[in-house]
């Protein structure tokens, strides 16, 4: 938890809990139906002005919100190549277990690396405040669970390059 | 997972030899640690599979508070009396197909008022059993909000087709039928009539405030002119007025007199229109009060000079009239009665199942020991209804107003005279 992440932090927190107050709206465009309106994106008047909250070029935060719903885009810090694939990949690997997390978007928004998609069946099911300490948990956990995989690259194919060429020592 | 969790709680009450809060029955109550005193609040509908409260997305109270009807967000509409602050549900209305989004009670008829996101309404009469009538209100989008008329022959229903569908009981039909008032840019969100029932004001997320005549050939007495010459009462549904705001207007409420129209917006403030007789309304006369908070969803007049607002914040606040301006009271929950456990003076055993438990249901670990679940109002969750009944009136002032949140909780508030509330204010809370 590195202290020069915190006002970032502290800063979306307040954003998120601010942006939460979500409530149930009927969908006006087709009868009968109830949408997230943030991703139908018909009526203009019901979404509200996105909000994009940046600690630097590379790492970025954009909170989309609506009547009913709020969608978090994040976009994770990827210094170089191989950290851009780990991301890509570790990425991919939960939005294809979306369901679980319940307030995970399958695909991220174009522009940033993972999307969640919260709405007000969610705030209704689930403590508010509980919500938005998952969501900082998360994006302060996913940068030290990158620079640990790419340790851990590094380190392996160290390992693997020492193996291979250990067979042509004498 | 709940009757792990259970098993646990009840592991450590045998450990800890103190009384432990069972969870059971239809409606359990909570008492505050301190040992004996009236209940905090009351859970009015557990779920069936998983034991947990049911949110309550609209509810209404009848004349003399004995009775409460409330949706726990779906297509029911449940009615329960209050027995000793026990709630025991008597009927369950399920003529509805999807969510019930509004209920009311006509306090003098004894007629209960549902719409849903289903495009209906009915209305209910008792006699043995609460009997539905279907209203014709001829819309094709979801109704959100309805409310009866104060003499309780007419009722308005507002919907997302951009209009508000005023009813009446035509008598040669044997039915309800309505006649669409048009004028919105976007779902309307709220309704409130005038005192003279013959005008009502609605708001809606185009952020606009509008009052529209209402007076009906055959039930209502030969209007008067009392928004001066310039407004006619001849055609159903005219415009009075348009008052523009930032933000969606999530509940408005006419004062007892109507001289006052307040409405809660979602930029986090409350607006007071004032409506005098002899002249239309106008955007000069709305005073603005910034809240110390997020928005508010509901709204209710207390006295003349009193309004109570619950939202998001999940603390009922006042809003009080001083020397003609208005200005943010007290919060009713000054958030020292819920306790927290003291970990202290329990033994280690209780203390090792208690983190356990902690962490796996609630999500709290060691390393952020003050990040707490349980918050420190009683509401755990926003407020979705506010309600006050004829019987705890004394001389034109509620002294008591009950609220239920998406918590599914209810709790009843006592409410401190106006000095008490208008304690602690600050000059200058105003936009």
């Amino acid at each position: 938890m590195s202290t020069s992440q915190q006002p970032y932090l502290q800063c979306v927190r307040s954003t998120l809990t601010a942006a939460l107050c979500l409530q149930n709206f009927g969908c006006q465009e087709v009868e009968r139906h109830n949408k997230p309106e943030v991703e139908v994106g018909k009526s203009k008047e019901v979404i509200l002005n996105p909000v994009v909250i940046s600690r630097n070029e590379n790492e970025k935060v954009m909170i989309e919100p609506s009547v009913n719903s709020l969608r978090f885009s994040i976009k994770i810090k990827q210094a170089d190549e191989l950290e851009e694939v780990l991301v890509a990949k570790f990425m991919r690997f939960l939005m294809q277990r979306a369901e679980h997390f319940m307030v995970l978007r399958r695909k991220a928004v174009p522009g940033y690396d993972l999307s969640f998609l919260i709405t007000n069946v969610h705030t209704e099911t689930m403590f508010k405040n509980k919500v938005v300490d998952f969501v900082i948990q998360f994006m302060e956990d996913i940068d030290k669970e990158v620079s640990a995989m790419k340790l851990g690259v590094n380190s392996r194919g160290r390992v693997v390059a020492a193996k291979f060429l250990e067979q042509f020592t004498y | 997972p709940s009757s792990w969790t259970m098993s646990v709680s009840a592991a450590r009450a045998m450990f800890e030899g103190g009384s432990a809060s069972p969870g059971g029955g239809s409606a359990g109550g909570a008492r505050s640690k301190s040992g004996d005193g009236p209940a905090l609040y009351s859970v009015l509908k557990l779920d069936d599979t998983t034991k947990r409260p049911m949110p309550i997305s609209c509810f209404a109270m009848n004349q003399d508070g004995s009775m409460v009807a409330f949706s726990p967000n779906n297509n029911e509409v449940h009615i329960a009396e209050v027995k000793e602050g026990a709630f025991n549900v008597l009927h369950v209305l399920s003529e509805h197909d999807q969510k019930v989004t509004f209920v009311d009670w006509a306090p003098k008829t004894n007629r209960i008022l549902t719409c849903s996101e289903d495009r209906n309404a009915y209305v209910w009469d008792f006699s043995d059993t609460w009997k539905p009538t279907l209203v014709l209100l001829r819309i094709n989008r979801a109704a959100t909000y309805a409310k009866w008329s104060n003499n309780e022959t007419k009722f308005a229903v507002a919907s997302g087709q951009k209009c508000v569908a005023i009813c009446y009981y035509e008598e040669e039909s044997n039915w309800w039928v309505s006649k669409l008032v048009e004028g919105f840019e976007s779902t309307v969100l709220t309704v409130s009539w005038h005192a003279s029932d013959i005008a009502f004001a609605a708001g809606s997320s185009d952020g606009t405030v509008r009052l529209f005549t209402a007076a009906v050939k055959g039930v209502d007495s030969k209007p008067s002119q009392i928004f001066g010459p310039d407004v006619s009462f001849k055609k159903m549904g005219t415009e009075i007025c348009v008052i523009q705001t930032n933000a969606w207007v999530q509940d408005m409420a006419f004062s007892p007199s109507s001289e006052v129209l307040a409405y809660a917006t979602h930029d986090s403030s409350v607006h007071f229109l004032s409506v005098p007789s002899g002249a239309a309304p106008s955007q000069e006369g709305v005073q603005s009060v910034r809240c110390s908070g997020l928005p508010h969803r509901r709204v209710l007049f207390l006295a003349e000079d009193t309004l109570v607002a619950g939202g998001h914040d999940n603390n009922p606040t006042l809003y009080c009239l001083r020397g003609g301006k208005w200005a943010e009271g007290k919060k009713l929950d000054s958030g020292t009665s819920v306790k927290k456990e003291s970990s202290a003076s329990s033994s280690a055993r209780s203390a090792a199942f208690k983190k356990f438990e902690m962490s796996s249901s609630q999500g709290i670990d060691d390393k952020n020991p003050e990040a707490d679940a349980v918050l420190t109002t009683v509401h755990q969750n926003a407020i979705s209804g506010l309600g006050t009944c004829a019987a705890w009136k004394e001389g034109g002032r509620s002294s008591k107003v009950v609220s239920v949140g998406l918590d599914g909780r209810l709790c009843s508030w006592p409410v401190p005279s106006l000095e008490e509330a208008m304690a602690g204010l600050s000059i200058g809370a105003q936009v």
